[in-house]
């Protein structure tokens, strides 16, 4: 029977909501386990909309609904769920990412598609056109798969390649030439270059797999002079989010953190004390634990009085110290000011500009957005999409092998270790999109003197 | 010139090498009228290179052909004069058997096998056209003006195609060893359409045995216990010879790399392609400069003989090379060559343009095997006869050929990277090519094929009994080893202790203890022994099966799930290059390979999965 296959439909980039599909026999069972409808639902209706929670190990991840098609009566004429998420990449991926623990496999791309025509649900004119989709896709896909991957990224597959044929040649010229005249390395040796592939792996699944963003979230210093408005932004921001608001305790009192939620990822709004050119020394303390938390932000949001006629020094020196960051100049109290003169004197320096009123809440929705752009824009949305939810399985699964494999070179013989050792690597080489090839092979007859 | 017709065949036969003498008995043993055509009827299943047998993934193919119902095992094991079972230590999937065996006796009983086989002609006569009608072969015409009619013709011309022997500057159009080469068949190749390619070879030089001072040479022992090639023979009871071993030296190498211009080789006058696995002397001396000595043995090239083979110092270097650095090495001080050592150029065709029945694809009814399709190897040669032989009788009987798959045998990967992937050099046979190795041992050769020679026709009822007899024991043999279970009382417990291997703490099956890597079936089964003892091979197969059934599980596993596309045929007709959703390489390869399946297919380079998807719909649409 067909596999059960998972993918996000709807494009990955930010949007209202994402649409995540499921289809295969095991459809509904994964949505039982990964769902929790409000209410007592023993079962999900035909094409009847659930309003519920995606739940992850008992925590809520997300909220949002589920419909189920039963089969032939859908898409693709198997079982199929669809799942209305928050429409963040980040999201997105990570509920993916749950489904696939929970037994779906990623979807090929056009395999949706593909299916629905197998199964007949399409007719024989549109037959082509689902051709030319998947070659379409699939050509962007194989080409893609390894472009997509980040110089350091790439730079740990070839490596992990190295590793592996090195070994898997090791064994092999020690198994298909037992007479010749080789030196094989011996099996620590193997072993240490397995666990050195092992650590790179788990490096490679610590960096694409959740991103800095979403273990830690996006960081957002908010500077600003004290009458910039800064404290009714920070309300705004939390109010209109029904946001989960911590004091960290233990930090002194002049920053303050508080979380929201964007898009589905957690954005930590910093306030700082403001910037001056002073001599006393408690202030100079303040300023400079101010002017690092700038440095080590995602994203500094300056707060500027809208109603001012000049920046004044202490703002141009709040400019020249964020200058550095990807920043948006916040330019407060438009419901006072119909004029903002200021906007005149910084239209010049870089950074987005926002005209916003804390006050009354104008602009802030795109304010939100901004900083959600602005911060993933550097942390790789794109590392945690749709293709990466099948990069991240490969990975996933080539641990799995790695990990049998180690075992298996302390006590099986060396070819029943070679079965996973050449698992994990055929994963590896599915992750870049590359086929089996004669690579080891090819490394026994360079690296090693054979033959009569 | 006008032919006279002598005669009709259904099965024409040409080369009578390892190939061609699996195909002529396959061919004549179905019932089919056949004839077997050598230039030298002494040249019949002769080892031109080394005196033996089998080695790793070789002995695995050798195994195969035997439970298909084939002779190489058989002939393997009455000429035997040393059996080692190598890679003991190594797993289960990788035991491989090698013999040394006597060369001329191999050659005597092959040829008499041969002369005794209903059915079958054994013809010398140099073929040097095929002949057609209509893209359909229908006979031979030989070098002397005589024609014979054929259904089906197999060709397995081995390295005899326009050869030439190289010796340093010393080049001479001859087959090996000097025998006369096929010079016709070439031309008429090229004019079926047929594209030849050029591959080249080499065999180290045979030495006197009395010349040898043996007391600095270190011997190598044959097994204990021999096992038999053949899976109807049980027991092996000769006396064996010792093989030696030995070592180049830097003076070997500084006469080596001092007259290195005038190997042919390195001249430029060899411009045939060499397999990388089979390097001559002068050759890894130039590419691992860093080695101060390359390992060799000698082997006995029989037993009525003084000759001795140097496994590992194949050369193409001039005479007076090849004499000095002989004697330079340690043993050799006074050495004798009687036969130098040559490199042997040939035509050879592209195995892309065979089906995987080794049909051609564009004349019906003509098969090719062995060397001519890019292979190397007495074994390799063999396996890819026997299909031949097979797929022809398969061919006049207008059923469906026989197609080995590459989880059911080496000979289903052999032939499939052959015809699939094709091959820049001569091919060699390695478990490294297999992805199901676990699968494919060489103790489980007649469980995976022997249903296939059976159902073909090559499989006697005796042979077959004892087949069934073997699987049946070993199946309820590893159902009582997973039902039987015992109770971990003191008595067990201090056996168990005795063994090496901890104590029970609750009770725990045959299987189970089999399963601990410090056990094996030899041991458990003391603890409760079957009604009827097992032989010793069908033990290996119990222990290895209950011993790794979770890896074997896995590879079962993997195979399963590239059953649909693997089952799923491709209709020979269907134009690659209509099919607008293909990528424009995937279309070339396509129609250039035309592969018989989809599994085929996705082995193609530059043949994505989206291509394999594109083709699933466009077959579907078709309704085919």
């Amino acid at each position: 029977m067909a596999t059960t296959i998972a993918a996000l439909s709807t494009a990955p980039q930010t949007a209202g909501i994402h649409v995540i599909r499921i289809s295969g026999d095991d459809s509904v069972k994964i949505l039982k386990k990964v769902f929790r409808p409000a209410g007592n639902v023993e079962y999900f209706e035909h094409a009847r909309m659930y309003y519920g929670h995606v739940m992850d190990n008992g925590v809520a991840l997300d909220e949002g609904y589920a419909v189920s098609f039963y089969s032939p009566k859908s898409y693709t004429g198997e079982d199929v769920v669809e799942i209305q998420c928050h429409g963040s990449s980040v999201m997105s991926a990570r509920i993916l990412k749950l489904l696939l623990e929970n037994g779906a496999q990623p979807a090929e791309p056009g395999e949706f598609t593909k299916r629905a025509f197998l199964n007949g649900k399409m007719d024989l004119i549109q037959a082509e056109s689902v051709m030319d989709l998947l070659s379409a896709t699939g050509a962007a896909a194989s080409k893609n798969a390894f472009e997509q991957l980040s110089g350091t990224l790439s730079a740990s597959i070839n490596k992990l390649k190295e590793h592996y044929i090195f070994v898997l040649a090791n064994i092999d010229v020690d198994i298909d030439f037992p007479e010749a005249d080789v030196e094989v390395v011996d099996r620590d040796m193997l072993t240490l270059r397995l666990a050195e592939a092992r650590q790179i792996t788990l490096d490679m699944l610590s960096s694409v797999d959740e991103g800095r963003v979403i273990k830690e979230g996006i960081k957002v210093a908010i500077c600003g002079l004290p009458n910039a408005g800064k404290s009714s932004l920070l309300n705004t921001l939390i109010g209109s989010d029904r946001a989960i608001v911590t004091e960290i305790p233990g930090t002194t009192r002049d920053i303050i953190e508080e979380s929201i939620i964007v898009n589905g990822v957690r954005v930590r709004l910093f306030d700082t004390a403001g910037i001056r050119d002073t001599e006393d020394k408690v202030e100079t303390i303040g300023i400079d634990r101010t002017r690092k938390l700038i440095k080590d932000s995602d994203v500094a949001l300056v707060m500027l009085d809208g109603t001012m006629d000049s920046l004044g020094d202490d703002n141009k020196l709040l400019l020249d110290v964020t200058s550095g960051q990807k920043r948006i100049i916040a330019v407060n109290k438009s419901d006072i000011a119909k004029e903002l003169p200021i906007l005149d004197q910084i239209k010049d320096i870089n950074g987005d500009i926002h005209v916003i009123s804390a006050q009354t809440g104008e602009g802030i929705a795109q304010l939100k957005d901004k900083i959600y752009d602005l911060a993933m824009s550097s942390h790789g949305a794109e590392a945690v999409c749709l293709t990466n939810a099948r990069q991240i399985d490969c990975l996933r699964r080539s641990l799995t092998a790695l990990d049998n494999a180690l075992s298996d070179m302390l006590i099986a013989p060396l070819d029943i270790a070679g079965i996973s050792i050449r698992e994990a690597y055929e994963c590896i080489l599915e992750l870049v999109g590359e086929a089996i090839d004669d690579s080891v092979i090819d490394e026994i007859f360079m690296s090693f003197c054979l033959g009569k | 010139m006008a032919t006279i017709k002598v005669e009709d065949y259904d099965i024409i036969v040409i080369g009578g090498g390892h190939a061609g003498c699996e195909a002529a008995l396959a061919g004549a043993r179905l019932g089919f009228k056949t004839a077997l055509f050598v230039i030298n009827l002494d040249t019949i299943a002769f080892l031109a290179c080394n005196p033996s047998i089998g080695g790793t993934s070789k002995g695995h193919l050798v195994r195969e052909i035997d439970a298909l119902g084939g002779e190489m095992a058989q002939n393997a094991d009455k000429t035997t004069i040393q059996s080692r079972m190598l890679n003991k230590s190594k797993g289960p999937a990788v035991h491989s058997l090698r013999i040394q065996a006597d060369k001329q006796r191999y050659h005597n009983e092959m040829k008499k096998v041969l002369e005794l086989t209903p059915n079958l002609d054994v013809i010398q006569s140099e073929v040097t056209r095929i002949l057609e009608n209509n893209c359909r072969v229908c006979g031979i015409e030989t070098a002397m003006g005589e024609s014979y009619g054929a259904r089906a013709v197999v060709l397995a011309t081995g390295v005899y195609m326009k050869s030439h022997i190289i010796i340093g500057e010393y080049r001479a159009q001859t087959g090996p060893n000097g025998f006369q080469r096929a010079n016709g068949i070439s031309d008429s190749l090229r004019e079926l359409g047929f594209d030849l390619r050029r591959f080249k070879t080499g065999t180290p030089a045979r030495v006197s045995k009395r010349s040898v001072d043996f007391s600095k040479l270190e011997a190598q022992y044959g097994d204990e216990k021999i096992v038999p090639f053949s899976f109807s023979n049980d027991r092996l009871d000769i006396a064996q010879d010792p093989c030696w071993m030995g070592y180049t030296n830097t003076t070997t190498h500084d006469i080596i790399r001092a007259n290195i211009h005038r190997s042919p080789l390195y001249s430029g006058m060899i411009d045939g392609i060499g397999p990388r696995y089979c390097p001559s002397i002068e050759d890894k001396v130039m590419r691992f400069p860093e080695r101060n000595a390359h390992q060799f043995f000698l082997e006995p090239e029989g037993r009525y003989t003084d000759e001795m083979y140097v496994q590992g110092i194949s050369s193409s270097l001039p005479v007076d090379v090849q004499r000095d650095l002989y004697h330079s090495i340690k043993g050799f001080e006074n050495i004798k060559i009687m036969r130098y050592a040559y490199a042997i150029e040939y035509d050879c065709l592209d195995p892309q343009d065979m089906k995987l029945s080794l049909e051609t694809k564009s004349v019906a009814g003509l098969f090719t095997a062995g060397q001519i399709n890019g292979s190397s190897g007495y074994e390799e040669a063999a396996a890819q006869g026997i299909m031949a032989g097979i797929n022809a009788a398969q061919y006049i009987k207008q059923d469906e050929p026989l197609i080995i798959k590459r989880d059911e045998g080496y000979i289903g990967v052999l032939i499939d990277d052959l015809v699939t992937k094709g091959t820049n050099e001569p091919y060699r046979m390695m478990t490294s090519r297999a992805e199901y190795r676990l699968l494919l041992r060489q103790d489980n050769a007649d469980e995976r094929l022997t249903e296939y020679g059976r159902r073909v026709g090559l499989v006697s009822d005796a042979r077959y009994d004892a087949f069934m007899y073997k699987k049946d024991s070993i199946e309820a043999e590893k159902i009582r080893l997973e039902a039987t279970s015992l109770n971990p009382t003191d008595a067990l417990n201090a056996k168990l202790v005795a063994m090496g291997t901890t104590p029970a703490k609750k009770s725990v099956t045959l299987a189970e203890l089999i399963r601990r890597p410090e056990l094996c079936y030899s041991k458990v089964v003391q603890l409760d022994p079957p009604e009827v003892p097992l032989s010793e091979q069908t033990q290996e197969t119990v222990e290895i099966d209950i011993k790794y059934s979770g890896y074997i599980d896995k590879q079962n596993k993997q195979a399963g799930k590239m059953k649909t596309l693997e089952e799923r045929l491709l209709p020979e007709n269907i134009d690659y290059s209509a099919i607008s959703g293909l990528c424009l390489e995937a279309r070339q390869k396509l129609s250039q390979i035309k592969p018989a399946t989809l599994g085929q297919a996705m082995r193609i380079s530059g043949v994505s999965p989206a291509d394999i998807s594109v083709l699933l719909i466009y077959l579907k649409q078709k309704g085919l």
